[in-house]
């Protein structure tokens, strides 16, 4: 076809029909059409196609009143929340929510029982203050989470079971105010016993509860996103009986259970990683569906 | 020997250069508009309009098949643009960037998901852009006709058919909105020629198919 040497130019015949070509490559094409037929002709079917099609069928709207409702669309509907904002604020809205729902009682019992730790660790003296709130603050912890969760104690749990909102999350928010706040107790009870009994720098005596307490806390939410709340606090409370009976009890004191304890209960890289693991695998299952008044489904909060 | 481009397109052409022109002789260029657009200024958004509407609406057209479904993605567009004129970042031009916006929101209202990236194109030897005696066949047909062809064309061809002619877009640019080489634009146009031309045999507007 070509036999003179003349490049065919079929690639660009279609932007030369609608006039897209420019520079260059107009300038080529323009001296290439009129002695080649073979491209004249391909042109032709293009230029058709552009002639069908390049003309709108009807005339575009006047600027004036596109302008004029878009302008208005753009003050009434607010732009999309980008997913992850929404979620943060439903979470934050959950978690005020809750907080109305959690019974005072709750505050108040965890309260008395770390201001009792401190009694004693006051009156123990050398030593006493890191044992005593080692083993009372996870215990008010667990013991709090216990109290914020069930038919018998949530005046909203009829609501809550025919909401979409997943139980698991509602738990997951609820352990977080009770955690929240039996941090800050711990925090502040650590602090006095530092005043009374300065013996023990205010770092031990955080350390000496701070890995326990949120492993336990940890445990027993994997259990209750995975069981329910009930056998989960059994588990940890019968965990932390066996705890304090390790401590306690002297002839318990030394045997291979009392190290394992030891080796367990305390705050490490170990314990933190764990913790983490925990708190991790908690989240996942409470994504999962759940099943309630004898249907399964997936929450759509979460 | 003249060369076979219909006075009325070539009167286009010069419109469509007439309509860049919208704003004054001392017209502002496109990005400064759209840097007027991001800070709130409406007239800049009407200048922008004028200048791209009529190829925008050509191509929702031609896509949606619809002149009211058009209009709604029209205005889609245009709020997108008001929304995000801030994002644009300049790395492609302000009318390729448009086309972009409006082929976003055709998908979003159509429920069209972006055409599969069906290795048709890559497979070596299938792709022929030599037209064959059908392709050329289309030049003889009305044009009616051939609009007619144009709505019953699957949405891909309609899309890439409606960039190129409607939109007026060089192919390099359509290669940017769809995110293709340029090689795969211009074997998909002749894919969609030829699926017009076929359109067009199967309604007997053009002579039996060879």
């Amino acid at each position: 076809m070509s036999g003179d040497g003349m490049q065919h130019h079929t690639d660009a015949l279609a932007e030369y029909a609608v006039g897209a070509l420019t520079g260059p490559e107009l300038a080529r094409v323009e001296a290439h059409l009129p002695g080649c037929a073979s491209c004249r002709a391909a042109l032709l079917g293009w230029t058709a196609v552009a002639a069908a099609t390049v003309a709108p069928v009807a005339a575009p709207p006047s600027a004036a009143s596109l302008v004029g409702s878009v302008l208005r669309r753009a003050a009434l509907a607010p732009p999309a929340v980008p997913v992850r904002k929404r979620r943060l604020g439903f979470l934050g809205q959950l978690l005020r929510a809750e907080l109305r729902l959690v019974s005072p009682a709750v505050w108040l019992a965890s309260l008395v029982v770390m201001a009792c730790a401190v009694a004693v660790a006051a009156a123990g003296g050398d030593g006493a203050g890191s044992t005593a709130l080692s083993l009372v603050a996870p215990l008010v912890a667990v013991a709090g989470v216990a109290g914020v969760y069930g038919p018998q104690r949530d005046p909203a749990f009829e609501a809550l079971a025919v909401t979409v909102t997943s139980p698991r999350l509602v738990l997951l928010a609820r352990v977080t105010l009770v955690f929240g706040y039996d941090l800050a107790l711990a925090m502040a009870a650590s602090a006095i016993v530092r005043l009374v009994a300065p013996e023990v720098g205010l770092v031990d005596l955080v350390s000496a509860w701070l890995g326990p307490m949120t492993l336990l806390l940890a445990l027993s939410l994997v259990l209750a996103m995975w069981t329910g709340p009930t056998v989960s606090v059994a588990v940890a409370a019968a965990v932390w009986v066996l705890r304090v009976a390790t401590v306690s009890i002297p002839e318990l004191a030394g045997g291979w259970l009392a190290d394992g304890m030891r080796a367990v209960w305390v705050t490490s890289p170990g314990t933190v990683a764990a913790t983490l693991a925990l708190v991790a695998a908690a989240v996942v299952l409470s994504r999962r569906p759940v099943r309630a008044r004898g249907g399964w489904y997936r929450p759509v909060a979460w | 020997m003249p060369v076979p481009v219909p006075d009325r397109l070539r009167s286009r052409w010069r419109s469509r250069g007439a309509a860049a022109d919208a704003g004054g002789p001392s017209a502002p260029p496109d990005d400064e508009l759209l840097a007027r657009v991001a800070d709130g200024d409406a007239a800049a958004l009407t200048i922008l309009y004028q200048r791209y509407g009529g190829r925008l609406f050509g191509f929702l057209q031609r896509y949606a098949g619809d002149r009211m479904v058009a209009e709604e993605i029209l205005q889609d567009t245009l709020l997108a643009v008001w929304r995000s004129a801030h994002r644009y970042g300049g790395r492609s031009g302000v009318g390729t960037w448009l086309f972009g916006i409006a082929r976003r929101q055709a998908h979003n209202r159509l429920r069209v998901h972006a055409p599969q990236q069906v290795p048709l194109d890559s497979l070596a030897g299938w792709a022929d852009p030599a037209p064959g005696p059908a392709e050329w066949a289309i030049a003889g047909v009305q044009d009616a006709a051939i609009a007619d062809a144009f709505e019953a064309l699957a949405p891909q061809h309609r899309e890439i058919l409606a960039l190129a002619f409607a939109g007026r877009l060089p192919h390099r640019e359509i290669a940017e909105i769809l995110g293709v080489p340029v090689g795969t634009v211009k074997s998909r146009l002749h894919h969609a020629r030829a699926a017009l031309a076929r359109e067009l045999a199967d309604r007997g507007y053009v002579e039996e198919m060879p």
